[in-house]
């Protein structure tokens, strides 16, 4: 067997996962699957959020240890989805090294064009408020509030800020915004308009992460995590108020 | 009251989409989001926020992982879009809104509601993880394909 090749496999599908957001524990449990495949002595997967290193060792061969850097962090579920199926397929021995690497470097990364996740972030505001308890009216201007915030969201990607100040400033938008619709409609309600908008930029993937990090007792990723959502939602909350304070006083 | 729940329905399927979620997929999140905030929203009306906070979080935590290994797929794919719906988003808000309006007791006590609720979702993911850890180390079925 091509050690260099599995091990090139083994990092990759840990880079793939780790940057699209899947939990400490299953990256480790892939690599794992696919360096056991070789049947050597040693194989050690060491996984935190930011990085790996992998090694596969045994008194026959010299020991492979590659170490990766992953500064992406997104997202895509679809990708940790693939990988997962990938990698266990290789495991059971259904397709071959060469066929698992192949597919894992050549994985679709967008499910759905880019258009239709727009409409979904203006429709999934409106459905948030709708949730939340809000009347027809509300939902019809959570949506134009979503549109602008996908608009920002575009032009974000092309300054590629901190993904902080994105939050900040996209929840000053939506705050700004909102605040804007009150003050010409008084019927609308704040709260149920804010609420709807802010749900597509809270971090439930970093929560549920990082509680199940913890719970896996990878204590280092989980806190990284609970920071990160932790931060985020700050960032959040003080975009809305910075808006309410733009708008000079919140209108009841 | 239905009308809320058909929202949440709508609104996981959206933000699946959003986050990529696989296509065989998107139909059981929007219908495991519109259960667990049916679920909140029942108990929220005869008990408190945050039980219905925590039993909505056991809810999905256990259909997901159901849901998961029937579909084989990553539980992940299904508990982050619809753990979204619980999540203290509107707890949030409050805080910052009472902060600003200077009600000091108003913003505590939704902040210590924000923190709770967000508690209460990981002890009920904590609880149900554990359980499924404890079964899979009793059947000791060795290829897994969660």
């Amino acid at each position: 067997m091509d050690y260099k090749l599995l091990i090139d496999t083994a990092a990759l599908a840990g880079t793939v996962m780790l940057e699209n957001g899947a939990e400490i524990y299953r990256v480790e449990e892939t690599i794992n699957y696919i360096l056991k495949v070789s049947g050597l002595k040693t194989t050690q997967a060491f996984v935190i959020s930011t990085g790996f290193m992998i090694s596969l060792d045994d008194p026959d061969i010299d020991a492979l240890t590659v170490v990766r850097r992953v500064n992406k962090s997104t997202t895509n579920l679809n990708m940790i989805a693939s990988v997962n199926d990938i990698s266990r397929k290789f495991y059971k021995g259904e397709i071959t090294l060469e066929e698992a690497f192949y597919q894992i470097k050549h994985l679709k990364r967008n499910v759905y064009p880019w258009w239709l996740k727009d409409i979904c972030i203006i429709l999934g505001v409106a459905f948030f408020t709708g949730m939340f308890g809000g009347n027809w009216q509300d939902m019809f201007y959570t949506g134009i509030v979503g549109l602008c915030l996908v608009g920002w969201l575009h032009i974000g990607k092309v300054t590629e800020f901190n993904d902080l100040i994105q939050d900040l400033i996209s929840s000053v938008i939506i705050s700004v915004i909102a605040s804007l619709f009150v003050r010409f409609n008084p019927q609308l309600h704040l709260n149920h308009v804010i609420v709807g908008a802010i749900m597509v930029l809270v971090p439930g993937a970093a929560i549920t992460n990082a509680i199940r990090d913890t719970l896996h007792g990878d204590y280092a990723a989980g806190n990284a995590k609970i920071l990160e959502s932790f931060v985020r939602a700050a960032m959040i909350a003080l975009g809305v108020y910075v808006g309410f304070l733009i708008m000079g006083g919140v209108v009841r | 009251m239905i009308m809320q729940c058909i929202f949440a329905f709508c609104a996981i399927i959206s933000f699946s989409v959003i986050n990529e979620a696989p296509k065989k997929c998107l139909f059981i999140n929007g219908v495991l989001g519109m259960a667990g905030w049916a679920v909140y929203l029942y108990i929220d009306r005869i008990s408190t926020m945050l039980t219905a906070t925590f039993v909505s979080g056991l809810v999905l935590a256990v259909a997901s992982h159901i849901l998961a290994r029937i579909l084989k797929t990553p539980v992940t794919t299904m508990l982050i879009p619809a753990i979204l719906t619980i999540v203290p988003g509107a707890g949030m808000y409050q805080t910052v809104y009472n902060l600003f309006l200077s009600d000091m007791d108003g913003a505590l006590s939704s902040l210590v509601y924000t923190i709770g609720a967000a508690g209460a979702i990981a002890i009920a993911i904590f609880l149900v993880d554990a359980f499924v850890v404890a079964i899979k180390k009793i059947v000791k079925k060795r290829p897994q394909t969660d």
